[in-house]
């Protein structure tokens, strides 16, 4: 009886218990394309939740998808020299990404607006508020202020920063997701990093964190 | 706190998969395995099958179980190692779950009829606006009575069956009786069918999702028969981890190079609904042509055994 593999199979000489590399699942994929669902359970999660951070949850379902589509499209072009396959299926996404940057550009700016709105609203009042509410306008504010200096950097920038922050790719990673020399990626980052402390230093608005930070020690 | 650090724990929203969208993304990843193993296998599914399954999927999708409104968790950490297992170990317990489940409808008489309502979902694939139907539908089970089907919205009046029709697989208990629940004779039977040749492997799959999706009711052994006889047809491909359109967690089977997947409940093996890509057809210069093609899903909300047509269970 043939019958197709089930997910997760594995194949070769393998000790059974040590799960195969992302690299030999997508070799495996070759003959046995249904392998490679074994990338999507272990990542779609992860790159669900960074072009969620990106872009917003709904675009981030279609992107997702699109982005497992296009690496199984690719399979026979992966290094299989790189074990990892994550910075891999980063970089396809970090494209698809790129192909909407108006709508992350305008998600940003209407972060920011957004809480611009709240925080003026906060003033008008008055009356002294409750720290929780004080705690909340103020880590509201504070994201606001990141979306907008998120919003001002080039995007080449904004990739290479959102790739190590929220990808969690180290700097090889990180290079090897966008095809780009690692001095590039640390030049890239320094830059970016440099652009974000300046804007947000600008706003002169402590974060979330600071206040509760500054709370507990009383 | 520096920037990287604020920026690691910044969280604008809800930022959730839901487990919905992780089946569609994973079926549509499978769609494009699919779409590969038949670029170098074969060419379209033949127009026979495409056609008998948009019929019988619009007209009544149904369950051969009794309890598909249920609703649970799409949690699987509670069967961890089912996604490790062989598409024939999964059809191997779907069996074994089958013949423990004994909560079937109640013997249907052959005057009366399966009442079924189906919610459905179709996408455009060239762009346009996701529909939605609740579609009834009440078929008289031995096609001797006229059958009544909300498709699609639109109200459609089916004829009694003509003196040399016949319907395959059957909805007649007795006829579903006389099929045998071995495995081996079961698929044997389906593949031959109505056909005086007999079926390829991707007609015999075909026949026996048709046979679990109903509406009938199936005699004790038969729905886990049809299970062990789609583990014995090469290439047929099952999904542990798929959900369904009303967000059920499922077991989605189907075949390369057919673009249906038919969804079972993932603990029961009850019939839950299906996925298909089709499109709609165009008479242009005296031949039929596909035109807009689009993505389908389908839930089976309710199935039930009534008196007559208009009466709900």
């Amino acid at each position: 009886m043939t019958l197709s593999p089930g997910i997760g199979v594995r194949h070769g000489t393998r000790d059974d218990n040590e799960p195969a590399s992302d690299a030999s699942v997508v070799k495996d994929s070759w003959e046995t394309p249904d392998v490679f669902a074994v990338l999507f359970d272990r990542y779609a999660g992860d790159i669900h939740r960074y072009v969620a951070r990106r872009l917003g949850v709904d675009a981030a379902d279609d992107l997702m998808a699109e982005t497992f589509v296009i690496a199984f499209q690719q399979r026979r072009r992966y290094d299989l020299s790189q074990a990892q396959a994550r910075p891999w299926l980063y970089g396809i996404a970090t494209n698809l990404v790129g192909r909407h940057r108006r709508a992350e550009a305008r998600r940003l700016r209407a972060m920011s607006r957004a809480v611009s709105l709240a925080s003026s609203g906060e003033s008008e009042g008055g009356e002294p508020m409750e720290d929780r509410v004080a705690e909340r306008v103020s880590a509201e504010r504070s994201s606001g202020v990141l979306a907008g200096a998120l919003a001002k950097l080039p995007a080449r920038h904004r990739d290479v920063l959102l790739l190590v922050a929220w990808g969690d790719l180290d700097y090889a990673e990180t290079a090897e997701s966008l095809g780009i020399p690692i001095g590039t990626v640390r030049s890239r980052l320094h830059r970016a990093r440099a652009q974000l402390r300046k804007t947000v230093g600008a706003q002169d608005v402590p974060s979330a964190a600071a206040l509760q930070k500054e709370h507990d020690h009383g | 706190m520096d920037d990287l650090t604020e920026l690691r724990e910044w969280e604008a929203g809800n930022l959730q998969l839901t487990p919905q969208a992780r089946a569609a993304a994973r079926a549509r990843l499978f769609r494009a395995i699919d779409h590969e193993a038949r670029q170098g296998t074969r060419g379209r599914l033949s127009r026979r099958l495409v056609l008998r399954g948009a019929f019988v999927g619009a007209a009544t999708a149904a369950a051969a179980g009794i309890a598909v409104a249920v609703t649970r968790d799409g949690d699987s950490a509670s069967t961890p190692n089912l996604t490790t297992l062989s598409a024939a170990q999964i059809l191997q317990k779907a069996a074994d779950a089958s013949r423990a489940d004994h909560s079937r409808l109640p013997i249907p008489r052959d005057d009366q009829y399966f009442y079924t309502k189906t919610y459905i979902e179709r996408t455009p694939l060239k762009g346009g606006r996701t529909r939605t139907w609740t579609d009834e539908s009440w078929m008289s089970v031995d096609g001797s009575k006229p059958s009544l089907r909300h498709e699609y919205g639109k109200v459609h009046h089916d004829p009694p069956l003509g003196k040399h029709e016949v319907r395959w697989p059957p909805t007649v208990y007795a006829k579903l009786k006389k099929l045998p629940t071995d495995p081996d004779e079961l698929l044997e039977t389906l593949r031959h069918g109505q056909q005086s040749t007999p079926q390829t492997d991707q007609g015999a799959f075909f026949d026996a999702c048709l046979l679990m999706q109903g509406p009938r009711v199936m005699p004790p052994g038969l729905q886990a028969a049809a299970f062990e006889a789609l583990a014995d047809i090469p290439r047929v491909r099952v999904d542990r981890d798929d959900v369904d359109i009303l967000g059920r967690p499922g077991v989605g089977v189907s075949y390369p190079g057919i673009d249906f997947t038919f969804l079972f409940d993932r603990d029961t093996y009850v019939y839950l609904g299906m996925r298909l890509k089709g499109c709609t057809t165009k008479l242009v210069n005296g031949q039929w042509r596909d035109t807009n093609p689009y993505f389908e899903t389908k839930g089976l909300q309710q199935i039930a055994v009534v008196d007559g047509i208009g009466r709900r269970p």
